[in-house]
This record gives structure tokens, sequence and C-alpha cells, in this order.
């Protein structure tokens, strides 16, 4: 008895190495990995003559910030221009100094994202999630222009990494980073928010909630209030792109293979298996994809594929559900899907 | 099955699913934006320079379109005539606000009414009332400076 106690120490043992030698690994690849996401945003951002035209009305909002004139377009998140007009104060104005800002963001994003999903996940997962999120078309080009949409994303994947921290103070800086997604940009505030309360249910911690809360308000106040000192009102958006309706739009989904490739086709894999629901660690990444579905198909007078960048995490991380589940079981398919399945009655297998 | 193989066979798993994302995000990204969009045009800015030093410090500069470009890089307030609907109406509409310049992209106008005014065939209509100051081409645009002529 005592010699198999042994046994299955030293192979608890050997296997917690063979672990930890395997996420060393993946660490190492996520390096190469961000080395390889760097070269190509600098070849990109080299390609880059122009901003596009958003670009060109957040550098018009910088330089108007900078010279306390009227802004170009009043209802675009201050954040971007803010940051641009900080940089100029020392460079002085020239456009091409703020180019990379977006792939630094992006960069910032990539590390988060990894470090967020590692622990739990283990490293192999975590840079599955990772390098798709980043090699999506729409976030890679984006990550190359002077946008909000990776600015944005950085704060929204932050706010998860503070959310899922077990350390109080991140719970207020998940607030913060809330406050920092909506001065980045507006609508994706709601993402954010989602995030801590939809973790605080799953975790049944609403302390973490009211310390999320206490850190949003004073941000989300403070740019109200500087926006409206400076135009005179807060506008978030032009009128006719605020249309919401109940008869949403079949846009992201007709448009989801384009967007976010083959592999959508798993994430509604993800949604029939019992794995995906018996872990409350996977609540946020559902509650994440299906709030940001409906609120951008229910807003039918505006759509992009862009505006699907910041749930992106949230796609590969359902899409790769399935695979890792399927792994981890390591029984044949037939018997994982009869076993998984959540329409298949638990006792009947193939 | 070890753990390591467990971990060797999602990673396989991974790999192939990143490499068929890679492959569709190259294809994708060349589609993002379109490859004569103006991020992508050598010329663009040094057409908006030239302008700038063409009209007088604080004139306005009328667009077809390309408003945040034009303001940004020509350091002069630009308007996109919306409510004008014709060349008459646009004479009007530069008149009453006492604008002399009109930049018109060929072939682009953010107000539709205004479109075939200004496609190649309309440029050519404007120059009884506007002189034509200049005409850049660049990679990928036709830009025209005119002057709103004055008749004593």
């Amino acid at each position: 008895m005592e010699q198999t106690d042994v046994t299955e120490f030293q192979v608890d043992l050997r296997a917690q190495e063979d672990n930890s030698s395997i996420s060393r690994k993946t660490d190492i690849i996520f390096l190469a990995f961000l080395g390889v996401l760097l070269a190509g945003y600098w070849f990109y951002l080299s390609r880059m003559q122009a901003p596009l035209w958003d670009g060109a009305v957040y550098l018009m909002n910088a330089r108007n910030w900078l010279a306390g004139t009227r802004l170009f377009e009043i209802y675009r998140p201050p954040l971007i221009s803010w940051l641009i007009a900080g940089v100029w104060m020392f460079t002085g104005e020239n456009w091409t100094f703020v180019k990379p800002l977006a792939a630094i963001f992006a960069t910032g994003t990539a590390i988060i994202l990894y470090l967020t999903l590692r622990d739990r996940k283990g490293g192999l997962f975590a840079l599955g999630v990772t390098a798709l999120t980043m090699l999506n078309a729409q976030v890679f080009f984006f990550s190359s222009q002077i946008m909000t949409e990776t600015m944005s994303l950085f704060f929204a994947v932050a706010t998860l990494y503070c959310v899922k921290s077990e350390k109080p103070t991140c719970w207020l800086l998940a607030g913060a980073c809330i406050g920092l997604t909506f001065a980045s940009r507006y609508p994706i505030a709601i993402q954010s928010a989602a995030l801590a309360v939809v973790e605080s249910y799953a975790r049944r911690n609403w302390r973490m909630l009211t310390r999320a809360i206490a850190g949003a308000v004073p941000v989300v106040a403070a740019v109200v209030l500087i926006v409206f000192v400076k135009t005179g009102t807060f506008q978030t958006a032009l009128p006719k792109d605020t249309n919401l309706t109940i008869f949403l739009s079949p846009y992201y989904l007709q448009n989801s293979i384009t967007t976010w490739g083959w592999i959508f086709l798993l994430v509604p894999l993800a949604f029939v298996l019992r794995g995906t629901y018996s872990e409350r660690y996977n609540y946020v990444f559902i509650a994440w994809f299906v709030l940001s579905m409906i609120f951008w198909s229910a807003n039918a007078t505006n759509e992009q594929l862009r505006f699907a960048i910041q749930f992106t995490p949230a796609v590969n991380f359902l899409a790769l559900l399935p695979v890792a589940s399927f792994v981890k079981k390591r029984e044949p398919i037939l018997r994982f899907l009869s076993r998984e399945l959540i329409f298949i009655p638990k006792r009947h297998t193939f | 099955m070890g753990l390591v193989d467990e971990n060797r066979l999602l990673l396989g798993a991974c790999t192939v699913i990143v490499l068929l994302s890679v492959a569709n995000s190259i294809i994708q990204l060349e589609n993002v934006a379109s490859p004569r969009s103006v991020i992508y045009d050598r010329t663009f800015i040094a057409a908006m320079n030239k302008i700038s030093e063409m009209v007088p410090k604080d004139a306005v500069l009328v667009v077809s379109t390309n408003a945040p470009f034009v303001t940004y890089f020509t350091g002069h307030d630009s308007r996109v005539p919306f409510g004008a609907f014709s060349k008459e109406s646009l004479l009007h509409y530069m008149t009453e606000h006492h604008y002399d310049y009109l930049v018109v992209f060929e072939g682009r106008s953010q107000v539709e009414e205004l479109q075939s005014l200004f496609s190649s065939n309309g440029t050519k209509d404007l120059e009884d009332r506007y002189e034509l100051i200049e005409s850049f081409r660049t990679d990928f645009s036709k830009i025209h400076l005119f002057r709103l002529r004055t008749f004593a």
C-alpha cells in the first residue's frame, strides 16, 4: 500500500514537472510569437502612407485639445486624442510619431490575454486563444491604424485580467479599466462592465462588483466632465448610428467565417457541451460573446466587421474549449460526444 | 495517454487551427481596406501640403469629401456643402458663407446630389463659375483646386 502511494506520488511529481516544462516551452513559443507579431506590425506600419478617415479625426481632435480650440468632432471618445496630444507635447506635432500607438496596445493585449488564461487553462490553450485573436485579420489590420479598436480591446482584456484575479486591489483596477474602456470607445464599456458583473455572479463575490463600480465611477465621471466642459455637451455617437432594435440583424452571423475564420464553426459546439457550463470560469466568456453579439446585432443601422474586434478573445476561447475538453477526456470522439452533449441524457452512451 | 501526450495532442490541434486561421487572415487582410485606399497613397499628403501653400492662411475650403484629411493635412478648416444639390446651389452656398475655395476629389462626393457635378465631366462644367487653380494626380485620386470667379 505504502509502495503504491509512493509510486503515485512519483507519477504526480513527474506529471507536474512535465507540465511546468511544457509551460516553459509555451512561454518561449509565446515570446517568439510576439516577435513575429511585432515584425508584422512593423511591416504593416511601414506601408501606411496616411491615416484612415477616423484616424484623421482623432489627429484633428488631438490638435484641438492641445491648442484649446473647438473639437473637430465632439462625439468621438477622447482617450486616443489625449494620448496623441500627450506624445506631441514632447515630440511636436507629427502624425507619424503616433502611428505605432495601436500596435503598442495590441502587443499589451496579447501579453495580458496570454497571462490571464495561462494560469487556469494552461500555456497551450492560452497560446492558442492569443494567437488566434492577434492574427485575426480585423484585429491585426486595426492594430496598425490610428484607431480606437485595439485600445478598447486592451482595456477590455485588462478588465478580464483584473476580475479573474484574487486580489481585491485588482477588482478596483478592473473598475478603472472599465472607465478607460469607456474613454477609449464608449460602447465597449458595456462589454467590460458585463465581465465584472458576470464574474462577480460566477464567483458569488459581490464585493468584487462593488469595488469595480467604485473604480469605474470616478473615471467615467471625469471623462464625461472633461468632455462636457470642453464642448458644452456630451454625445457618444451620431444619432443615426444609435438605432437599437429588437429585430436582430443576422449581419455578424452571416459574416462570422469572414470575420473569425473557420474556427467559428466550433463555437456552436461549445454551447452544446456540458463541460462548457460545468466550469464557472467559462461563464464570463459565454456572457462576453452572447452579449456582444446581441448588442451589435441590435444596431441595424451601423454594421461593420471591426465592431467584432473586442469580443474576438471570447469567440476564440469558446472555439478552443471543445478541442481542449476532448483532449482532456482522452476517449473516442463518439463516447466523448455521448457523454458531453447536453441533449443526450447522461446514462446513454454509444 | 500521459499529460505530455495530452498537451502534444492539444498543441497539434491548436497548430492546425491556428494555421488555418492564419491562412484565412492573410486572405482577409487584403480585403479589410481597399488596395486603393488613401492609407496606401504615397502622394496624397504631398498634394494636401501643396493645396495648403496655394490658398490664403485663413481660407475655408469647401470639399467634395474627405473633410478630416483635408482639414488635418492642409491646416485649413473644411466644409462639406451639405444642403447643396446643384451647381447653382453650390455657388449660393459658397457665396452665402463667403467661401472662395473648392477642393474636388474627382468622382467622389459626400453629398449624393452633387455626385455628377464632381464627376470627370462635371468638374469641366464647373469652370465657367470657378477658376481651376491646379489639379493634382495622386496614386489613387485626382484632386482639383478651384477658386470662385469674381465678376466685376
